[in-house]
């Protein structure tokens, strides 16, 4: 029998193999040739149970009479399962009485995510332009080791390998406190416990720690090892993360478990692989438990208005760089809190002021540190203040509060309020702002209230809303057309004699009539008639630009012939002028009322000759 | 609409004050309540005289008047959010009127908050103070006077012959360059002002939290007299918004809107 393992990185090797199969394959005969299948199989490695922290071995292998021309399948999705490497592959040939198999392996490393059901689907595979596929895999999660290895009786509901099998080491989180208030800061530690030599640590799962504002704290697993007995079982402690977290909202806030990952040395028993550190080495993952803090909102009773936020304890100091100056010379005011707790949030505290000083935006500087699971914060502000007067000015110290969580109450903090001694400015100073003999505003106060002048408004309604504004709006389009028909008008008349003298005549006609009338008593009829006849006369010769010497009745009625009037109205308007002439020779025709009569049809026919042209 | 309501309250209150005056005292006009709360606050009667202007205001009346001075009555009864609402609405009825800014100012002096906007370049700091001087009605008068000078215009060239000469022509551009720039400057003002709905914090100290309901989380906490801008509204619960872009939710009944 011969047999040759050949690893998959040992790429000259498999094809030295390969060669070899190929050489030997004919002297199979024609048997081998016609059996081009190959078995595909799944399995997973170790047998027995699965858990979530122990990774496990998907090997699918593949044998046949040929050695396989095998392309690295892509696996399918696996809900449950993370790959954690992968594949690693081996080929193997034997030649056995003239009959030659081959067969390769192909391994994944896998890791459940979580106890219960879980499959690991068909895994489909191309060898030599075929498609194979492997049975799904139905597989029980139990869940694995987050704590000290219990004694076997104490877990009968877990699937526990053999005494010894199974590395005695965990990953624990702890929290400093498990109920706190919002702000409150609190330290959290993740150890490694171990009975057993650990390599090749390596973090593969951390929380995003939402719900909180973090600090990191230093820390040296190494050199900061202790010993602890946990169920009284020795362990070496590593402290591997230590922070401090200040929770931003009340509930109940859970913080998601650390996964890691490392190889555990085990001791053979053999002394003499032991000494020679032949002892085996195991992948291990371990996670920890998910950690669940409660957080209390803070209480409203007692609030003060100048509380920020900032919870812990805290003391308060200030300072000046001087209490005397020169008024407009700038003085620092400086105002500094520190304590336990953080102060990221908290804002500038409220520096009440008297106007005599200009008070100018506070600088601010912050430093934190966080030793022994406290976090230490230090914040300052820096305010400028200007003195414009001389004179004595007490600076009230600005109020900081904060939340003891110790005392579950609002603490007030005030430094000593500041005095400060302004001198006049020197002779060199004279530029300042405030000039010699100004009146200046002793205090700021609000102004008186308004009288009622006239009624209550309702203004309620803005000003584009109201008819009047749209009318005013809209109102353009109506004058504007007869702005430009008068003004056009205005210079043809100013313009045009003629246009301008028939634009007149029924005017300068009715004017010649109105005299007429006033004269109606004094006239005697040949020449109240003769004046009428020459009012009518001389508003056709003004109304077609003609001179009214000449003017005959029968020339006047061709006139307005031309101009379309109704012959009734032609008619009309030569009868009433020869009436006038026959009334200027017959004087009893000439009585009072048949003169009215003549001068009410003479105006009556101008309005209408004018209304027809 | 808003005439009958203002109707209705008006009869309605009157017909209250015939009714508890039975001795047939008559209904006092909303004018002779604003006088008596101003001789209220003379006498130092601040309690009486904001009284009288919330009277005056549940006529219906809304004038920059009776806002500023209930501002002031509620300044001195040491309302400090109240104060700064009514001088608030007081601003909006009668933008730039200095007694109303320079209160507004003292008042906001005195609130706990600092909010620190965004700055604005210089220009539109100087455009907006102009515009809030002027406010929206004004510039809106001030458009309609530069359409009739630019109609009236185009009639009496019109009315010419050859009346549209080059330089006629420029004139009429620069005309309606202007009507534009004052139109644009109106709308924009317009929508700033009565676009932006404004709430001022009533009560001492608020928390506002990240969603409407008491089970969320407090992003940080407002005094009274800060004003915010409300962005949205749900039942009991007003999201605002801070001018250096803080936002969340408050409680309606912390709020006063302007």
């Amino acid at each position: 029998m011969l047999t040759n393992v050949l690893p998959s990185q040992g790429r000259v090797l498999r094809t030295a193999a390969l060669a070899a199969a190929a050489v030997l394959a004919p002297l199979a005969g024609p048997r081998l040739r016609a059996e081009p299948a190959y078995r595909v199989a799944a399995s997973i490695q170790p047998a027995g149970p699965v858990t979530d922290t122990d990774p496990i071995q998907l090997v699918i292998r593949i044998e046949g009479a040929e050695a396989p021309e095998l392309s690295v399948p892509r696996l399918p999705a696996m809900s449950g399962f993370r790959v954690l490497s992968g594949p690693s592959t081996s080929q193997q040939f034997s030649w056995i009485n003239g009959r030659a198999s081959a067969s390769a392996t192909l391994v994944y490393t896998l890791l459940a995510e979580k106890p219960g059901a879980a499959e690991i689907p068909a895994i489909s595979l191309q060898i030599g332009g075929a498609t194979y596929r492997t049975e799904p895999i139905q597989l029980q999660v139990v869940k694995g080791q987050t704590g000290p290895r219990s004694p076997p009786a104490a877990s009968p509901g877990r699937a526990r390998p053999r005494e010894g099998s199974e590395p005695d080491v965990f990953v624990e989180a702890r929290l400093g406190a498990r109920e706190v208030w919002v702000g409150q800061s609190v330290p959290f530690t993740v150890i490694l416990f171990s009975a057993a030599e650990i390599t090749n640590f390596q973090w593969r799962e951390i929380p995003s720690f939402s719900g909180f504002w973090t600090e990191d704290e230093s820390v040296d697993p190494n050199a900061e090892r202790y010993r602890e007995t946990v169920d009284g079982r020795p362990y070496v402690a590593y402290p591997l993360e230590r922070k401090i977290l200040m929770p931003t909202s009340a509930g109940e806030i859970t913080i998601d478990p650390y996964a890691a990952s490392f190889q555990v040395r085990r001791r053979s028993g053999d002394a003499f692989e032991d000494f020679f550190s032949f002892g085996r080495v195991r992948d291990v993952i371990r996670k920890t438990e998910p950690v669940r803090l409660r957080v209390k909102a803070l209480p409203e009773a007692g609030r003060p208005p100048s509380f920020s936020g900032a919870v812990g304890s805290f003391r308060i100091s200030s300072s000046a760089d001087r209490t005397e100056v020169q008024a407009n010379e700038a003085v620092a005011l400086k105002l500094t809190v520190q304590g336990d707790g953080f102060l990221k949030s908290v804002s500038a505290p409220h520096l009440d002021v008297p106007p005599d000083l200009k008070v100018f935006e506070p600088k601010v500087s912050e430093s934190s540190s966080t030793s022994a699971g406290k976090v230490t914060s230090r914040k300052t502000w820096e305010w400028v203040l200007v003195p414009l007067v001389p004179g004595e000015i007490s600076i009230p110290s600005p109020e900081f509060s904060f939340f003891d969580p110790a005392q579950a109450e609002y603490r007030i903090l005030r430094a000593a309020p500041l005095r400060l001694t302004v001198r006049k400015a020197d002779r060199g100073e004279e530029s300042a702002p405030v000039a010699r003999g100004e009146v200046r505003l002793k205090r700021q106060e609000i102004a008186f209230i308004k009288p009622l002048r006239g009624r209550l408004r309702d203004e309620r309604t803005p000003a584009h809303r109201r008819p009047w504004f749209v009318a005013a709006l809209l109102a353009p389009l109506i004058w504007m057309p007869a702005l430009i028909a008068l003004g056009r008008r205005r210079v043809r008349l100013r313009e045009d004699r003629s246009f301008a003298r028939a634009g007149r005549a029924a005017s300068r006609a009715r004017k010649r009539l109105r005299g007429c009338e006033r004269r109606l008593s004094s006239l005697d009829a040949g020449s109240f008639h003769e004046e009428l006849a020459r009012a009518l006369v001389d508003y056709v010769a003004d109304r077609f630009d003609r001179s009214a010497a000449g003017l005959t009745y029968e020339v006047a009625d061709s006139l307005l012939e031309s101009r379309g009037v109704v012959p009734e109205l032609r008619a009309r308007f030569r009868a009433c002028l020869e009436r006038c002439d026959f009334a200027r020779f017959v004087p009893e025709s000439g009585a009072p009322s048949r003169k009215a009569e003549v001068l009410a049809e003479a105006r009556a026919l101008v309005d209408l000759v004018e209304r027809a042209l | 609409m808003r005439g009958a309501a203002r109707f209705l309250s008006a009869a309605a209150l009157a017909l209250g004050v015939w009714g508890v005056g039975s001795s047939g005292a008559r209904a006092q006009t909303p004018e002779e309540i604003f006088q008596q709360a101003n001789v209220a606050y003379e006498k130092g009667d601040y309690e009486g005289a904001a009284g009288g202007y919330r009277r005056v205001i549940q006529y219906g009346i809304v004038d920059p008047r009776v806002e500023y001075n209930l501002g002031n009555a509620s300044f001195r009864l040491g309302r400090l959010g109240e104060a700064v609402l009514h001088y608030e609405r007081a601003l909006r009825l009668a933008p730039g009127d200095p007694d109303v800014v320079g209160n507004l100012e003292l008042a906001r002096s005195r609130c706990f908050d600092r909010v620190e906007a965004p700055e604005l370049a210089g220009p539109i700091r100087l455009l907006r103070a102009v515009q809030d001087r002027l406010g929206a009605d004004r510039q809106a008068i001030l458009v309609l006077c530069l359409v009739w000078c630019a109609c009236a215009l185009v009639a009496w060239r019109a009315a010419r012959p050859g009346g549209f000469t080059p330089a006629v022509g420029w004139v009429l551009a620069a005309l309606l360059l202007v009507t534009s720039a004052a139109a644009l400057s109106w709308v924009t003002t317009e929508n700033r002002h009565r676009g932006t709905r404004l709430a001022v914090v009533l009560e001492d100290s608020v928390d506002v939290l990240a969603g409407p309901g008491q089970n969320n989380a407090t992003l940080f906490t407002v005094h009274e007299g800060l004003t915010v801008e409300v962005r949205s509204e749900r039942q009991e619960w007003i999201q605002v918004s801070l001018p250096n872009g803080l936002h969340g939710w408050i409680p309606r009944d912390a709020l006063g809107l302007v």
